[in-house]
């Protein structure tokens, strides 16, 4: 087959019947008197008029989504199946999942994240609150216990007592060895200028003339009514 | 599609509402607790009054004397009579338990001689004759009320053996029921020894 490319197009015009037309009576006349001489051109036109038999004769294409065409067109196919697939989105996906796949999600999920941590950092707050109050209140509550029970056992209130103040060693309640941790630790003090009992005896020798005075204290049972005994030596020459 | 994302990216009302109310009550637990401060429901004392009333300057101290001896051979003995008059228990605050204790334990003999009750008052010293002749002065130098008890500074003043100025023996602070104990006061065959007890204040 020798045809150049204008005179297949030309045929295929034809064939398609797009020479139908007056305006075209000339050129169709001159194609069709020029078959006569071509048979490599009515061997095409053959072919063309065939294709078109069988492609009138077939069915007609089936397309996704109940689309048919009665001849095959790759644009109105592709538009067909674009459409549908955006039906099919539009009716059957959740919201959130089209709104995540559309990039304006992020801003609800960031907010909806940001809303969540709120609530969990309130409910943290709250809870170290109420760790703190109750911590706070049983403080409270035993400096009270301890200033009521140190004012019951002592008689006195816990800032009178100045051994807690002072550090002096803590006297045993009773039995002989209280009384000697006594005498131990208050022995007579010549140069002291006040000495104070724990349990809330305070002598002052400070003004005292004697020279030989030696200064005891002695704990109650539990510490209340406590004592203080002060020796005046008047036999050594203090006195006398 | 518009409409639905603006409508999500606004969030429920109600869930708004729930947060700005957990955000408050955590705030309202959490800022003073974090500030150290204590509502008012933890207030530990009521707030003090602003003119304490006035502490009458007056006391009752007791005044015991004991004639203290060494009787050799012979076991502690205290006489009954310095147990008069206080609470039998606890033991340890008789003044017969005290007699054992050091300074005084010295003697194991403890005679009951005299007892007097004082009522003092500040700038009004009164006197108690000893067995030895010689006069103890006693007098309330200052009462205070500290919290919930009552103390009271007593200074006691004892005349020498020859000459008329007291000497100033010893200045104590007591609450009710304490005691203090002068020993080592010469007297024959042993020593005095004078017991000054701060008792229950008059109503």
């Amino acid at each position: 087959m020798s045809l150049d490319k204008e005179r297949m197009i030309a045929l295929m015009q034809y064939a398609d019947g797009e020479l139908d037309g007056e305006e075209n009576e000339a050129a169709r006349a001159a194609l069709i008197s020029s078959l006569e001489s071509d048979p490599d051109a009515r061997a095409f036109l053959d072919e063309m008029e065939r294709l078109g038999d069988v492609t009138r004769a077939a069915e007609p294409l089936a397309l996704p989504g109940g689309f048919k065409l009665d001849s095959f067109d790759i644009a109105d196919a592709v538009m067909g199946m674009v459409e549908e697939h955006e039906q099919k989105s539009a009716v059957t996906t959740p919201i959130t999942t089209a709104i995540t796949s559309s990039g304006v999600s992020s801003l609800q999920i960031a907010r909806e994240k940001r809303r969540r941590a709120v609530v969990i950092v309130a409910t943290g707050l709250a809870l170290a609150a109420g760790i703190a109050l109750v911590l706070r209140s049983r403080d409270f509550t035993d400096e009270k216990d301890m200033k009521s029970s140190t004012a019951t056992n002592l008689g006195k209130p816990v800032d009178s007592v100045p051994a807690l103040a002072t550090g002096v060693p803590a006297i045993p309640s009773s039995s002989e060895a209280a009384l000697a941790a006594a005498n131990a630790a208050n022995a007579f003090n010549p140069g002291g200028d006040k000495q104070e009992d724990r349990s809330g005896v305070e002598v002052n020798m400070s003004d005292s003339p004697q020279t030989g005075v030696s200064v005891f204290y002695l704990p109650g049972s539990d510490g209340t009514s406590a004592s203080a005994v002060v020796w005046i030596d008047e036999s050594s020459g203090g006195n006398k | 599609m518009k409409t639905t994302e603006s409508r999500g990216s606004r969030g429920s009302p109600v869930s708004r509402r729930k947060v700005i109310t957990q955000l408050g009550l955590a705030s309202a637990l959490v800022v003073p607790a974090l500030l150290g401060l204590s509502g008012p429901v933890f207030a530990a004392d009521p707030a003090p009054s602003a003119t304490p009333a006035p502490v009458p300057q007056t006391a009752n101290v007791e005044v015991m004397i004991l004639h203290a001896t060494n009787v050799a051979g012979k076991p502690t003995q205290i006489d009954p009579k310095v147990d008069e008059g206080k609470p039998a228990t606890p033991v340890e605050n008789l003044p017969s338990h005290k007699l054992k204790g050091p300074g005084l334990n010295s003697y194991n003999n403890y005679l009951f001689k005299d007892r007097k009750k004082l009522l003092l008052a500040k700038g009004t010293p009164q006197h108690v004759v000893l067995p030895n002749g010689r006069t103890l002065e006693v007098s309330v130098v200052n009462v205070v009320q500290d919290r919930n008890e009552r103390r009271v500074t007593v200074a006691a003043s004892i005349s020498p053996p020859s000459g008329d100025r007291y000497m100033k023996l010893i200045e104590f602070t007591a609450g009710v029921h304490q005691s203090v104990f002068v020993g080592g006061i010469a007297f024959p065959t042993g020593s005095l020894v004078v017991a000054l007890t701060v008792e229950p204040f008059s109503t």
